[in-house]
């Protein structure tokens, strides 16, 4: 019974793995072809999900192993910081900070509160584009639950190497990331931040003047405005570019930044969907490229390097152990020409040609019997009739 | 239930019908369930001299009364197995060693009969069990197909050596009737009281094996010496006797092969092919055994070539 939960929850397991795979190339997939904001807002929704999931099972792991070899074990032996490096931190950074800015920006838009007052929006975006890296670990997690050999230490191995493989390029592109969004995306910030300053300065200046609808007038007349999606002042929206329908269809959480005067009593949202559909498209690209090569990394090992470990490692030590351990198997090891002078075949051979011919020479049929009984089992044999 | 042989009866056929002896030829259950009873006595005897199975029996008691009753529902079916061998062969191949006729039915008859007789014999029935493994598997085909396809060292043994006039078919014919006559080098042997005791090799002394082609001959009396010969001296070793006939020396490889022979559902990855593997064994083992080793080399080739 146990047993039968234990293979449900990690079919369970697999399956979302092998969804999150494809929601992680449609999230970017979708910025690149331009999809709809409805249509972005549920892969985000269901990115959160995923992440929700996976922090729940890392949590769920990491209690069941108090129980069986202790958490430091599965946290360093058993991919439990792979488990924890693709939820936790994914959850806290990526979709639950997606997540956030959503809800608290559509608030925002109500009673004058906004999540991102507090954070700009191109900071946003690099942490959320930083954290979503993570991703492509979980695709090293699909070998936990996937068979793809009958030997465990095959296994153990692809696992080993994919892992550090899948890792290596992962931290390599998240430094990468840190440097070229520390480097190329400061300029582009500060003018960006220095262009929203002075319509900040702007719009309060105007409100001394107590006359802000003729200065706000004047004010979108100028070149500057092009920035400016919405200003309330005292609660009420003094100037709108769209109306509520576009902003519904065409802006998400990301594409608006929300700033408010010192007083409080003046907001503007401005635009960023221009400049964050650029940087997102680039992102996507490049996020696109690295799944790509985390999965063809993962298939070359898969594909290639699965089957080769098995050819020149644990089917000749299969066979070997086989023929050493039962007394009617004789088969040999085949010995691929390629491969003779390794170890592993140097020793096959000796079997094949030393141990296999005295084995047969000293087979007594006698002492092989494929039956397995004992006493026991005669019990009820006749009554069975 | 308490007549013994019943008992047995009903004790053999749930061993019988145990599903891991359901990929072994009939000799071959056989074995296995003597080798069964043979190693486990010491477990078994309490449970089998209970009140429930045969009380107040000595194990040789027990032993002999499943023995007979193994061996009686076992040749049930070998019977009927060895009589549709029997009648799937083809006999005019004696008329073209006898260069006569002869009624081929009565041929056919007296090899069935013959039979029969000889395998009341433990001795008889262990060494029939390569033969008809290996008639059962039709294994002597397939390789005798290549032979002729190839037409290398053992079509040259068979056509200039032995100087078989025949085609491939009435050679395959041939060494089938001499593989089960096979076993009649134990016309003379005395059994065995320990079942247990068997040589690995079943090589004879040319001596022994001339003495009883004599005597089948006389007994075989519508069966050509060679064909006789071909069988009988199929149980002698060709490293001291090297003008052994062709078919002897092909039949002792197939019957050895078969003797030991495990069905492979599926062969491992990294395993090489059991014929394969078996032959190259016995490519090492051929002195011990008593092979050609040149026509292991071509079986070897064989089966390479073919993955058997």
């Amino acid at each position: 019974m146990k047993k039968n939960r234990i293979s449900i929850f990690e079919l369970m397991v697999t399956v979302m793995i092998a969804l999150v795979v494809v929601q992680t190339f449609l999230e970017d997939f979708a910025v690149i072809i331009d999809w709809d904001a409805g249509t972005l807002l549920v892969l985000m929704i269901a990115g959160f999900c995923f992440d929700l999931f996976f922090t729940i099972e890392f949590l769920v792991r990491l209690y069941n192993s108090r129980f069986e070899k202790g958490a430091l074990h599965y946290i360093v032996y058993d991919q439990g910081w792979v488990d924890f490096c693709a939820s936790i931190p994914l959850l806290i950074f990526s979709s639950g900070f997606q997540m956030i800015t959503y809800f608290q920006s559509h608030a925002g838009a109500i009673i004058g509160l906004s999540f991102t007052g507090f954070i700009s929006m191109l900071k946003l975006i690099k942490i959320i584009r930083i954290a979503r890296i993570l991703r492509l670990l979980r695709m090293v997690k699909i070998f936990r639950n996937i068979k793809y050999t009958d030997s465990p230490m095959a296994q153990r191995h692809i696992k080993k190497i994919v892992t550090i493989g899948v890792a290596v390029l992962v931290v390599s592109f998240l430094m990468f990331t840190i440097i070229f969004e520390t480097f190329s995306l400061s300029k582009a910030g500060e003018l960006y931040e220095s262009r929203k300053q002075k319509i900040m300065e702007a719009v309060q200046r105007a409100e001394y003047t107590f006359n802000l609808n003729s200065y706000i007038s004047h004010l979108i007349k100028t070149e500057d405005t092009h920035s400016i999606l919405i200003i309330r002042a005292g609660g009420n929206v003094v100037y709108s570019r769209f109306t509520q329908d576009v902003y519904d269809s065409e802006y998400t959480n990301e594409d608006y930044e929300y700033r408010k005067d010192t007083h409080g009593t003046v907001e503007v949202f401005f635009d960023v969907k221009e400049e964050n559909s650029a940087l997102s498209r680039l992102q996507s690209r490049d996020n696109l490229i690295f799944f790509f090569i985390v999965l063809m990394l993962i298939g070359g090992y898969l594909l290639l390097y699965s089957p080769h470990f098995a050819l020149t490692v644990t089917d000749p030590i299969y066979v070997m152990k086989r023929g050493l351990d039962e007394k009617n198997y004789n088969l040999e090891v085949k010995i691929p020409g390629t491969y003779k002078d390794d170890d592993i075949f140097k020793l096959a051979t000796l079997y094949n040609q030393r141990y296999l011919p005295l084995k047969d020479r000293n087979m007594d049929n006698k002492d092989i019997s494929v039956l397995d009984m004992d006493s026991t089992d005669l019990t009820g044999i006749m009554d069975e009739k | 239930m308490n007549n013994d042989r019943q008992k047995a009866e009903v004790f053999i056929k749930r061993l019988l019908m145990n599903p891991a002896l359901q990929y072994y030829e009939i000799l071959q259950k056989e074995e296995q369930i003597l080798t069964f009873l043979n190693t486990n006595s010491q477990s078994l005897f309490p449970a089998l001299s209970s009140e429930q199975f045969f009380p107040n029996k000595t194990w040789q008691q027990i032993f002999a009364i499943l023995y007979n009753s193994l061996t009686s529902q076992i040749n049930e079916v070998l019977f009927k197995e060895l009589e549709a061998i029997l009648n799937n062969i083809n006999y005019t191949f004696i008329g073209l060693l006898r260069q006569t006729t002869c009624p081929l039915s009565q041929c056919r008859d007296q090899i069935l009969t013959f039979e029969k007789k000889l395998l009341n014999k433990y001795e008889a029935r262990n060494a029939f069990n390569g033969s008809l493994t290996a008639l059962k598997l039709n294994i002597i085909d397939k390789y005798i197909e290549q032979i002729f396809q190839r037409r290398e060292y053992i079509h040259f043994e068979l056509t200039k050596v032995q100087r078989l006039k025949m085609g491939s078919e009435e050679i395959k014919n041939f060494i089938k009737v001499s593989m089960i006559l096979k076993n009649a080098i134990h016309l003379v042997t005395v059994g065995t009281a320990n079942l247990s005791i068997e040589s690995v090799m079943d090589i004879v002394q040319r001596a022994f094996a001339d003495k009883v082609n004599r005597m089948l001959e006389e007994e075989l009396r519508l069966l050509p010496p060679e064909l006789i010969a071909s069988a009988v001296n199929s149980n002698i070793s060709f490293l001291e006797n090297k003008n052994m006939e062709t078919t002897s020396r092909i039949i002792s490889i197939f019957t050895m092969r078969c003797k030991y022979y495990k069905p492979y559902n599926t062969v491992d990855r990294g395993a090489e092919t059991p014929d394969k593997s078996w032959f190259n064994i016995a490519r090492r083992n051929y002195k011990f055994y008593g092979f050609d080793i040149k026509m292991l080399d071509e079986f070897y080739k064989i089966a390479a070539e073919h993955n058997w």
